[in-house]
């Protein structure tokens, strides 16, 4: 079982790497960028969301899975919350919107949504093996998965390090998959 | 026979490594419990053998979703209790086109109520007893235990009610009673 997800994680994630290449490319200052501490808390983010909701979809993926799992979920934006407060307390007021709109907030969004697309696939090949009891929750959270992982191939190409701007429109980007996963799965994980 | 949770756990971590014998034997010792618990939550529903056939396909089309760490009866119980679920979905889902069948292909209505007329004379004939547990499980839709809960009777008690009340009322159609 572990094995079939990773396979199609994995090969789900390969599809969107090269569909973000070949579409917008990486950022030209990704070299310079690997060793700042603000890109690598939003691949933290990034990385332990794909991580748990992972986990979690292989949990739902089992007969007679509790729901009450679904409560770790969160836990990594609870992490990185107080790193965007920090930014915040760090800005003066006026300085704010640049901070949440970023560089690509307008493409942010649709962009990890559309390269969800592919890992979302290969989540949905791993499930016609599983039998997901809560069929809804295994579909949302195969969505959070998707855009997770997604989000985390994203950042070859997104300019705008600030925990802010990940925090809002990552998650934004989050919410909306795991729902379209949610009403897409239950119509067609049913087995 | 029912065999009990290690055993079948036993078999089936054999089966997963390829044992067919194991395989064989659990499927077979899987039927009789999961027969029974359909059964008794479909009220004598034919159905029941259908959905034990379902969950044995699942038990294997979805065999490696079992954790070997975990209690297996828990897992195949889940198993069993989703395709009830999945049983009642798809019946509530196609009430709707029944009864719409029925109101279009019933030009002899008057007919139905006449039946409905004469099934309340002959229940109206019966011990009360009887009579309530007849409306109850076969009109009403009630189970066995229910009935049994509500009127403070076994539920064997409550069965043996309504065997004896049908066959009352059958003796009494075929103008034998009384």
């Amino acid at each position: 079982m572990a094995r079939r997800l990773a396979a199609g994680v994995v090969t789900g994630a390969a599809i969107s790497a090269l569909l973000l290449i070949v579409v917008v490319g990486a950022r030209p200052n990704l070299g310079q960028v690997l060793n700042s501490a603000s890109f690598w808390s939003k691949v933290a983010f990034t990385l332990t969301t794909a991580a748990v909701s992972v986990f979690v979809a292989a949990r739902l993926g089992r007969p007679g899975a509790r729901i009450s799992l679904l409560w770790i979920l969160p836990v990594p934006f609870l992490i990185y919350l107080p790193v965007g407060i920090w930014e915040l307390a760090h800005t003066d007021a006026s300085q704010w919107m640049p901070l949440l709109l970023g560089h690509g907030w307008k493409q942010c969004t649709w962009l990890v949504l559309f390269l969800s697309l592919p890992v979302y696939g290969g989540l949905w090949w791993s499930f016609r093996r599983f039998a997901p009891t809560h069929i809804e929750a295994a579909g949302a959270v195969a969505g959070l998965s998707a855009s997770a992982v997604a989000a985390l191939v994203y950042c070859i190409h997104c300019p705008t390090d600030t925990a802010v701007f990940a925090l809002v429109w990552y998650t934004l980007a989050f919410a909306l998959a795991s729902l379209a996963g949610a009403i897409f799965g239950r119509r067609t994980l049913h087995w | 026979m029912t065999a009990d949770e290690t055993e079948l756990k036993a078999r089936m971590i054999k089966a997963l490594d390829g044992d067919a014998k194991a395989y064989q034997s659990l499927l077979r010792l899987l039927a009789p419990p999961l027969r029974a618990y359909f059964r008794r939550r479909l009220d004598g529903d034919e159905t029941a053998e259908d959905l034990v056939q379902e969950t044995l396909m699942a038990v294997h089309s979805k065999r490696q979703t079992f954790d070997r760490s975990r209690p297996f009866t828990a897992w195949l119980y889940a198993i069993a209790r989703y395709k009830l679920s999945d049983h009642f979905r798809r019946g509530r889902r196609l009430v709707g086109l029944e009864e719409l069948d029925g109101e279009l292909a019933a030009p002899n209505f008057e007919a139905a109520s006449l039946a409905a007329i004469d099934v309340e004379r002959l229940l109206a004939n019966l011990p009360a007893k009887q009579r309530g547990a007849i409306q109850a499980t076969k009109i009403e839709g009630y189970s066995l235990s229910e009935v049994a809960a509500a009127a403070r009777i076994s539920p064997s008690d409550a069965k043996m009610s309504v065997y004896r009340g049908l066959k009352r009322m059958a003796a009494r159609v075929q103008g034998k009673g009384q």
